[in-house]
């Protein structure tokens, strides 16, 4: 939305949110540091390095389960949406305490290897041919360069530069970085600890992970498949009753085989923009109408809801549709006007 | 190209809601239930330093019976 290049766009809400999130990490670490050492067994003594090592590892895999939930969780409950937003924050601290982790890891092994260290971690363990003792390492590395392709792209001017279509794709890489994770703690760390709690936690978090994408898609299938056009005069589509819509809030339409379009209610008329806002895809029929704009949840991104235009110095637009208000009834033309298209809002009564 | 991304969004997670507790639950089942500590390795004793060899002194007469 920034006119011009900045690094970083700070504001309160941004530096609170990274205060928190690190507030939270230190006291993660601090907390397992402090307790592990009561927690070890008694066979399997741990020295400060692998406690460390320990405590960066599962604060990684945590940081990177709580990343991938959050997108399902906040269509499920809107109060988890200031978690969205700066979402990408969190994923590059993630990449950071998985980088200490693997800092950790390379110095510990191989501080007294006669080859160099990265030699050693690749060429250390060669058991290919069986799943005991497979190499894992190799996974962890997968997923640490998935992390660190992410984490530098995390920026508008990647987002930009790639297309915001290109750049989700780029994203959902994540997914097999979150497996190449998996695979690292399934051969390494839960092959070699005693403790059951790792296995319950990993086993929690994954499952939980999995489980909330489901049911996030599983609905989104269903509101697609409810949608059909119950109007005679094709192409309209029955959006739903007027009434229906709070003010300064929007309902969504799903239609098939085309983008969501947000109907926002303004001042007692309706408007039809996109619902996907044109910095990084974020629902905006999930926003509301600020300050007569239509203000998109994820990073506040605003557009008018007459002509889907940010307003100046911005320069963002949507495609905008043509609406009609029959006996209460809202109808959707599907067809989109090229972004930035006024279209005059229809009065409800 | 959005719509496609929501498929193939639904799709990657039905495959891994799936994958992903079956690669934990065979990890849990090849985990070793003994110990795992390998027992400690008995290394040789440092080689002597080659010596000269040394005289084998007389055999002692046997005590008179």
């Amino acid at each position: 939305m920034s006119a011009r290049y900045v690094p970083v766009g700070w504001n309160p809400t941004k530096l609170v949110y990274d205060a928190v999130l690190l507030a939270a990490i230190g006291l993660y670490l601090g907390g397992y540091l402090w307790l592990a050492p009561h927690f070890q067994h008694i066979t399997q003594p741990l020295d400060d390095d692998s406690i460390r090592m320990q405590a960066f590892g599962t604060c990684a895999f945590l940081l990177l389960s709580l990343t991938l939930a959050i997108g399902p969780l906040a269509r499920f409950d809107p109060r988890f949406l200031p978690l969205l937003y700066n979402r990408r924050h969190l994923g590059v601290l993630t990449c950071a305490v998985a980088l200490t982790h693997a800092s950790i890891v390379l110095d510990w092994y191989f501080t007294y290897s006669p080859a160099d260290p990265f030699v050693a971690l690749l060429s250390g363990n060669t058991s290919f041919g069986r799943l005991r003792g497979f190499p894992f390492e190799l996974f962890g590395i997968a997923a640490l360069f998935v992390l660190l392709l992410l984490a530098s792209t995390s920026h508008d001017f990647w987002l930009n530069f790639l297309t915001p279509p290109m750049w989700k794709a780029l994203h959902m890489s994540l997914y097999g970085g979150y497996l190449a994770v998996v695979l690292h703690l399934a051969f390494g760390a839960l092959q070699a600890s005693r403790n059951p709690l790792l296995a319950v936690v990993v086993t929690l978090c994954v499952t939980g992970v999995g489980a909330l994408h489901v049911a996030a898609g599983a609905r989104e299938r269903r509101r697609d498949r409810d949608l059909a056009p119950a109007h005679p005069e094709a192409p309209w589509v029955a959006a739903g009753p007027a009434a229906a819509i709070a003010e300064g809030r929007a309902i969504v339409v799903h239609l098939p085989d085309a983008d969501p379009v947000a109907i926002f209610r303004h001042a007692g008329r309706l408007s039809a923009v996109s619902n996907l806002c044109a910095h990084q895809n974020g629902p905006l029929g999930e926003g509301a109408v600020v300050d007569g704009c239509i203000t998109c949840p994820w990073h506040g991104y605003q557009y008018r809801p007459e002509d889907g235009c940010a307003p100046p110095p911005f320069q963002e637009r949507l495609p905008t549709y043509r609406l009609r208000v029959e006996h209460g009834m809202v109808l959707l033309d599907p067809r989109a006007n090229p972004p930035g298209t006024r279209v005059e809002p229809v009065p409800i009564a | 190209m959005r719509q496609r991304h929501r498929q193939v969004h639904r799709l990657a997670w039905v495959v891994l809601a799936l994958l992903l507790p079956g690669i934990l639950l065979a990890a849990l089942a090849i985990r070793r239930s003994g110990p795992t500590e390998t027992a400690a390795l008995q290394l040789a004793p440092p080689p002597q330093p080659a010596s000269p060899p040394q005289p084998t002194p007389p055999p002692q007469p046997a005590p008179p019976k």
